[in-house]
């Protein structure tokens, strides 16, 4: 494999990443380093916790945080179930299984500004949602809902139903090439020993399943944490706050506000800080799926 | 269909299940397609329609005591009076921005005085203009070709920058051991999955100084960052599995390293290098957080469509709008969906 001893021009062809490196140097890490040192210094440029504590004392900073995690812990519960339950079921390979994992797949592809409009034409007063529901009789068509005014958690909540519609896919595939990896014989051999569909999905598929199911569940959270778009697409700013809407509204709203600036760098670090940990949380596992044995 | 053949009940359970995860799909697609081809008038119409309308049935109406004229338009069985007015120019007006009907002044003239003759109403069709908010949104509407084309730019740029330092790093790794490499992939691993916003706020003081602010180029400096990485680790991968004998053999007939490069090693990569160039082109397309922290007068598209759903009550322009941002990312998304598994170290399916 080594091509490198065989005395070629190249003789240290590592060289070669030495733009690659620099353009990180450049373009990564001095940005990073630059924005951990905007966040922990104040205004004259001493280094403070002024800011995190200025954060944290402002109510929509906090719920912005209590958002997120509702956000981020609610629609990995929904996607998951949904994306398992589905997975599990195209996986039977039946007729139309490959039609409907294809219509399945679709919703992956809308770029976030395109879902945040489909969105919005579904639930204004006359839109998609509630033309629907009066459709099939289930609304009262002189009476629609104004999806919009809700607020809060159940703000959330919608959101975390367009976040499912949107991302449900991308779960799901990864979900569904961990089934296709597993060997059926292990599930076989469960019913061999009397044991239940129940009792092979909990005791057999999911212990086997669980690197990759982890996997999906960490990409999901480090997208999770970074939801803004579709929050002030339908609602606008201010209504259902996150914590990247919060970044958002510093940089769009109140641009030239006292704090605007530093605030931004500061929610930012915080943002990154808990992709990082997830990231981290990533690499643990993928390295013991791979341990394991597991395909790569 | 082999354990769902128990009889006429799971088969009902079975085709209930299909059809609501085919409708949950598909119902918003196309509602939501309607209604990007809707005109103002029929996106107040509730219920809305699931599939877009080409013609309205419409009468005339000669009001003799006022000597003016009524439009009324046909909903269900009955018909509604939209518009009364004696002026064919008001009427042109009105049939253009409210029904996305084109009819000229001299045509209304005329029709006007086929309504005074006729005893009734006067039954009329009005052709709808089909793509009119797709017109409205991208040729009437100033600066949207322009994000168009900056949203062009900074994917172009994006696919360069990640193609030329991305397949390089990716060769690198791929056909030799140095130390830290592993070190070396993870750190990759960890940019791919930075959080942009993170990036771009400080960036822009950077960009500013290299006068740059305000650029696609600007953009695109920030997307490379995470696909330089991805495409290292797409490439990489792809150049592990072309064996390193095939480039012996062509080095042993007497080619340079960079001919064996260039005839033998690129050519079975290309499928890997056009897959990372469709996803270096996504995240460009796709981004909205980047492009509102680091532009200003200069938008990319999807950024103009998220700003005109803020300042519109009726979502059919913005709607136009999406679709255009949505065809791309759909056709890519399905070229590159077989590497959707591997990118996160999985298997094909």
């Amino acid at each position: 494999m080594d091509l490198s001893r065989r005395g070629n021009v190249l003789r240290n062809p590592t060289w070669f990443l030495a733009p690659v490196i620099l353009y990180y140097a450049a373009f990564w890490i001095r940005p990073t380093i630059n924005v951990i040192i905007q966040s922990f210094s104040d205004k004259a440029g001493a280094f403070s916790f002024e800011n995190f504590l200025r954060l944290f004392a402002q109510k929509e900073i906090q719920t912005a945080f209590i958002n997120t995690i509702v956000f981020t812990i609610g629609s990995a519960i929904v996607q998951f179930v949904l994306a398992f339950a589905l997975a599990l079921w195209l996986n039977k390979k039946f007729r139309f299984a490959n039609l409907i994992l294809f219509i399945t797949l679709i919703p992956m592809a809308f770029p976030p500004a395109a879902v945040g409009i489909l969105w919005k034409t579904g639930l204004y007063r006359f839109g998609w949602i509630n033309s629907f529901l009066c459709s099939v009789g289930l609304m009262n068509p002189s009476n629609p809902i104004d999806w919009m005014s809700l607020r809060h958690v159940n703000a959330v909540f919608l959101l975390i139903i367009v976040d499912t519609w949107t991302v449900l896919p991308t779960v799901m595939i990864i979900l569904l090439a961990g089934l296709q990896n597993f060997n059926k014989e292990f599930e076989e051999a469960g019913w061999v020993f009397g044991a239940n569909k129940l009792q092979t999905l909990r005791d057999i598929v999911f212990p086997i399943l669980k690197p990759t199911i982890v996997t999906a569940m960490i990409l999901r959270l480090i997208a999770a944490v970074q939801v803004w778009l579709i929050a002030v697409m339908i609602f606008g700013y201010n209504v259902v706050p996150f914590l990247v809407e919060r970044i958002a509204y510093n940089v769009d709203v109140i641009t030239f506000a006292q704090y605007a600036r530093k605030d931004a760098f500061t929610l930012s670090v915080i943002v990154a800080v808990i992709v990082l940990i997830s990231v981290s949380l990533y690499l643990r596992f993928s390295k013991n799926e791979n341990e394991g044995g597991q395909a790569i | 269909m082999r354990k769902l053949n128990g009889g006429p009940f799971t088969n009902v359970i079975f085709w209930l299940i299909l059809v609501t995860v085919a409708g949950m799909v598909l119902l918003p697609i196309f509602y939501f397609l309607t209604i990007s081809f809707a005109s103002n008038y029929e996106a107040y119409q509730f219920p809305a329609k699931l599939f877009p309308t080409f013609s309205y049935t419409a009468e005339l109406r000669y009001n003799a005591d006022k000597e003016d004229y009524t439009l009324l338009l046909q909903k269900g069985t009955d018909f509604e009076a939209v518009k009364t007015t004696a002026d064919p120019a008001d009427f042109s007006l009105y049939c253009k921005s409210q029904l996305n009907v084109l009819l000229p002044s001299e045509d209304v003239q005329k029709v006007f005085f086929q309504s005074k003759q006729s005893p009734g109403p006067l039954p009329i069709k009005l052709r709808k203009d089909f793509f009119r908010n797709y017109i409205v949104f991208f040729i009437l509407a100033e600066g949207t070709m322009r994000a168009l084309f900056n949203s062009l730019q900074a994917a172009g740029w994006t696919i360069l920058i990640s193609l030329l330092l991305g397949g390089i790093t990716g060769y690198i790794i791929a056909r030799y051991k140095f130390k830290g490499r592993n070190s070396f992939s993870t750190t990759l691993l960890v940019v791919r999955m930075f959080p942009a916003v993170a990036l771009s706020l400080p960036l822009v003081v950077y960009i500013m100084k290299m006068n740059l602010y305000d650029t696609p180029l600007s953009l695109a400096i920030v997307y490379a960052v995470p696909n330089i990485a991805l495409t290292a680790w797409i490439t990489s991968s792809i150049f592990k599995g072309i064996s390193v004998e095939l480039e012996e053999a062509a080095m042993v007939f007497g080619a340079t390293r960079l001919k064996t490069l260039l005839t033998i090693t690129f050519p079975l990569a290309f499928p890997a290098i056009i897959a990372s160039s469709l996803y270096s082109f996504l995240a460009a397309w796709n981004d909205s957080i980047t492009a509102l922290i680091m532009t200003n007068n200069n938008p990319t598209l999807a950024l103009l469509v998220y700003r005109t759903v803020g300042s519109s009550t009726i979502p059919n322009l913005p709607a136009a709008g999406a679709v255009v941002l949505l065809i791309p990312s759909l056709v890519f998304t399905f070229i590159i969906k077989n590497y959707i598994n591997q990118l996160w170290g999985s298997v094909t399916i």
